[in-house]
């Protein structure tokens, strides 16, 4: 007995877009091994531009380097085109400039290449349900360029749209030390689901709609490499 | 000597003098000179009148002088008659009427400088057309003999021209000059006080003191007697022994502890006179005192003439010129005591009042000097200042640029060991596993995970974390979770808040992220455990991360052994240390990490 079978399963449409056949095949066997959802590969930024004008996904994982240029350009194309499609940036290292590039592309999250199957579907699925994940290090990078900005006048790579609020910071300083959403919210003392809810205006402010910011170019120009 | 202070110096001199030179008395008509001296009517001989006589005289032909004036004697109008100095009162009486009287304070000196000028009006009415007689008394209180300088007449305006003239000179000039010097003298005293190697700045402002206290006696309004103003005038042989003091240290003259001794004639005159009765005073002691003055000016040029050749010599010459000029000057004014001379106008006064301007212009300028030589100093020292900075700054640089060379070669070498270490070490495994004869993937697959994991830790290792280490740990759990979860166990994070601040360095990180991968790696593969803790304490100096599973502990020697030494010395690596003892349900490791001092 299936349970739940009576119910319809929302199928959700995901377009993988990895230049590696190897690491392209992995995640695509981590989605549909994990199921409730319909997968769509491709192996450049022309073909999945072509797939994204055929049929809106719900969700893209997608490599920021492509054989033919970088991602950043597609990932706020599509954003403009289906603002309601999720992003994730598929990455190697998960470091610094890799995650500058994911959030102002608009991503929500980062997978590693190497990451577990399991773990790879459970946070696209998390994803897709408007959980809004945030990893320690995107939060410790966006308290850490705020922290700059409040400090000096300098130039920050890191955009963002309104300022964020002392409460923000404060969901930002919890998730940087690696506790966990409820942890969060008990420590300020807020109910459960409104950390996700912060989390989301966060994402919000850093994205990078305005194509002369900072880190667009510095992405453009190669300056940040991944 | 700066041109300014030369012609203020001048000009100053011009003014000083025209004042004290004899008037231009040509627009009055001149009457008589010093009558009661000359023979007069009630006098026998040249010598003056005795005290409490008096001299009366009549005006002769005093219709041809009302004509030859062209006085316009209307009704209106007045004349007037201007006397020079008197003593003590000159009346008037015209035809037979007293029409008016002068009297004068008394402080004659014996260098006979005049007195202040009186003026005696008459109405015009007075006169009659022919024959008027014109009758002169002067007389003198108990004590003095009746004197009277020059009788001039003429009419009111004119008169009253001159005589302002002449009370501006005698009477409110010197109190100008007092109030100035003593102005002056103050102002050089606060100099020497703050500068007391400049004595002769002390020098100066002492003559001036002593001048000022023997000029105060000049005053009417001070109540001097006429025995007050001789024996103030008792100081001015001390003066002149200041002035003495002061060329020899405008000359840098040797010093010399004898010198002292100058002071003892002018104190041994002063002491002579007061001990004497005054009347005796007065007339034995006052040449004894010029004569101390000028032997002072005497010792002054001599010390003054012997410097003529030096750096100086404009402040020197100009001093010595000054101090002949006085010495001749109060020789002339003794003859003039002796009668000797025809004038009666003292030249000492003013020719000192010269050399005190001198001697004022030359200190002023002397300090305006040095201020202009301290501010060319400062100027210069600021300029060194700044080149120093300079050279400091290129010096600092170069050391800055050596010790970047330096920090690069460190990080360089650090990095190359850090990738030896673990990265290599498991990329050799896996090499060596897949050229093996039976590659076996899950031990392949082990391998290249350990390496991509310890790459992930270098790689974190230098990023930034503001220097808290909390968000270091943060990072870390994001990558050890899913290593926890995926191996079926539970995953325990407790790390608070620390009350210190650990080092950050990328160092002490990656030895710290090894050691915390290694007891999870341990945990992991060897312990059979169900869940792993990882918490923080504090200790005394240190901050303290514990990791705790319920495994089975495990055994020395044993190849988790091997792994648990390198733990160890990568805790000494940043100063800290490491406890790992099998708890009542399996393994505790606690890293000890100190905090910054």
């Amino acid at each position: 007995m299936v349970i739940g079978a009576d119910k319809p399963v929302t199928m959700f449409r995901v377009l993988i877009v990895e230049d590696d056949p190897i690491i392209q095949q992995r995640i695509e066997r981590a989605m549909l091994a994990g199921g409730r959802c319909t997968v769509q590969s491709v192996g450049n930024l022309a073909d999945a531009r072509a797939a994204l004008r055929m049929r809106v996904p719900d969700l893209i994982l997608s490599d920021l380097c492509l054989p033919d240029g970088r991602a950043i350009e597609f990932l706020a194309d599509a954003r403009k085109l289906a603002p309601k499609t999720e992003i994730v940036v598929i990455s190697v290292l998960g470091d610094e400039e890799t995650i500058l590039a994911a959030i102002a592309s608009g991503a929500t999250g980062y997978i590693l290449k190497d990451s577990f199957p399991a773990d790879v579907h459970s946070l696209a699925m998390d994803v897709l349900a408007g959980g809004s994940p945030m990893s320690p290090s995107i939060a410790r990078l966006v308290v850490m360029q705020a922290r700059v900005h409040q400090q000096s006048q300098q130039v920050r790579p890191l955009d963002l749209l309104a300022p964020l609020t002392p409460r923000e910071m404060d969901v930002l300083w919890g998730i940087a030390k690696g506790f966990s959403y409820s942890e969060v919210a008990t420590q300020l003392g807020i109910s459960g689901n409104t950390v996700p809810s912060h989390v989301k205006a966060i994402y919000r402010k850093l994205r990078v709609d305005n194509r002369s910011s900072a880190i667009y170019e510095a992405v453009q120009q190669g300056i940040i490499k991944f | 000597l700066s041109l300014p202070v030369a012609l203020a110096l001048l000009v100053s001199s011009l003014l000083i003098f025209s004042g004290f030179l004899p008037f231009d008395t040509r627009s009055l008509h001149h009457i008589t000179s010093a009558p009661c001296q000359i023979a007069g009517p009630n006098t026998g001989g040249n010598d003056g009148l005795e005290p409490g006589q008096s001299c009366s005289f009549i005006i002769e032909g005093f219709d041809d002088i009302l004509e030859r004036e062209n006085l316009n004697v209307s009704p209106s109008s007045s004349v007037a008659f201007l006397i020079t100095d008197l003593r003590d009162v000159v009346k008037i009486t015209v035809n037979g009427t007293f029409v008016g009287e002068a009297s004068s304070y008394m402080f004659r000196l014996p260098s006979r400088l005049t007195t202040p000028p009186s003026m005696i009006l008459v109405p015009a009415l007075a006169f009659m057309p022919y024959g008027n007689m014109i009758e002169v008394t002067v007389s003198a209180g108990a004590g003095n003999s009746p004197y009277m300088g020059e009788l001039f007449f003429g009419d009111e305006p004119r008169v009253t021209q001159i005589f302002r003239r002449l009370w501006f000179v005698e009477v409110v000039l010197p109190k100008l000059l007092l109030g100035g010097q003593l102005f002056i003298a103050t102002m050089f005293l606060i100099i020497w006080r703050r500068q007391q190697s400049e004595r002769a700045f002390g020098w100066l402002a002492l003559v001036l003191i002593l001048d000022i206290i023997r000029g105060a006696a000049l005053i009417p309004a001070l109540g001097f007697e006429k025995s007050g103003v001789f024996y103030s005038a008792l100081l001015m042989p001390f003066c002149s022994t200041a002035y003495y003091f002061f060329t020899r240290e405008i000359t840098s003259a040797p010093k010399t502890r004898a010198v002292i001794f100058v002071w003892l004639l002018p104190a041994l005159v002063a002491g002579v006179a007061l001990s004497l009765p005054q009347g005796v005073a007065v007339a034995e002691i006052w040449p004894w005192g010029a004569f101390l003055i000028s032997l002072n000016l005497f010792m002054s040029i001599f010390v003054l003439f012997r410097a003529w050749h030096q750096e100086n010599a404009f402040e020197i010459r100009l001093l010595l010129i000054c101090t002949c000029l006085l010495l001749g000057a109060l020789i002339h004014d003794l003859l003039m005591a002796s009668n000797l001379t025809p004038t009666n106008v003292g030249l000492a006064r003013p020719s000192f009042m010269i050399l005190l301007i001198a001697m004022i212009f030359l200190m002023i300028d002397r300090y305006t000097n040095a201020i202009d030589d301290i501010a060319e100093h400062a100027n210069r020292l600021l300029q060194q200042k700044y080149e120093i900075e300079n050279r400091l700054k290129i010096a600092y640089e170069r050391i800055a640029e050596d010790q970047g060379h330096l920090i690069l070669a460190h990080e360089r070498t650090r990095l190359m060991r850090d990738l030896h270490d673990g990265l290599g070490g498991e990329m050799i495994a896996v090499l060596a596993l897949a050229e093996g004869r039976h590659p076996v993937a899950d031990d392949i697959a082990h391998h290249a995970r350990s390496a991509l994991t310890d790459m992930r830790l270098i790689v974190a290792s230098l990023e930034d974390f503001g220097g808290d280490i909390s968000l270091a740990l943060g990072t870390w759990k994001e990558r050890a979770e899913p290593q926890v979860l995926s191996a079926g166990l539970r995953f325990l994070w407790k790390i608070t808040e620390s009350s210190g601040r650990p080092d950050t360095s990328p160092t002490l990180l990656l030895n710290l992220l090894r050691i915390l991968q290694e007891a999870l790696s341990n945990t992991l593969r060897h312990a059979n455990a169900t869940q792993i803790k990882f918490s923080t304490e504090e200790t005394e100096g240190y901050l303290v991360i514990v990791v705790e599973d319920d495994g089975d502990g495990f055994k020395e020697n044993s190849r988790r052994g091997r792994g648990v030494s390198n733990m160890h010395a990568r805790a000494l690596a940043f100063s800290g240390h490491l406890e790992i003892e099998p708890s009542q349900s399996g393994t505790l490791v606690k890293v000890h990490v100190p905090f910054k001092k």
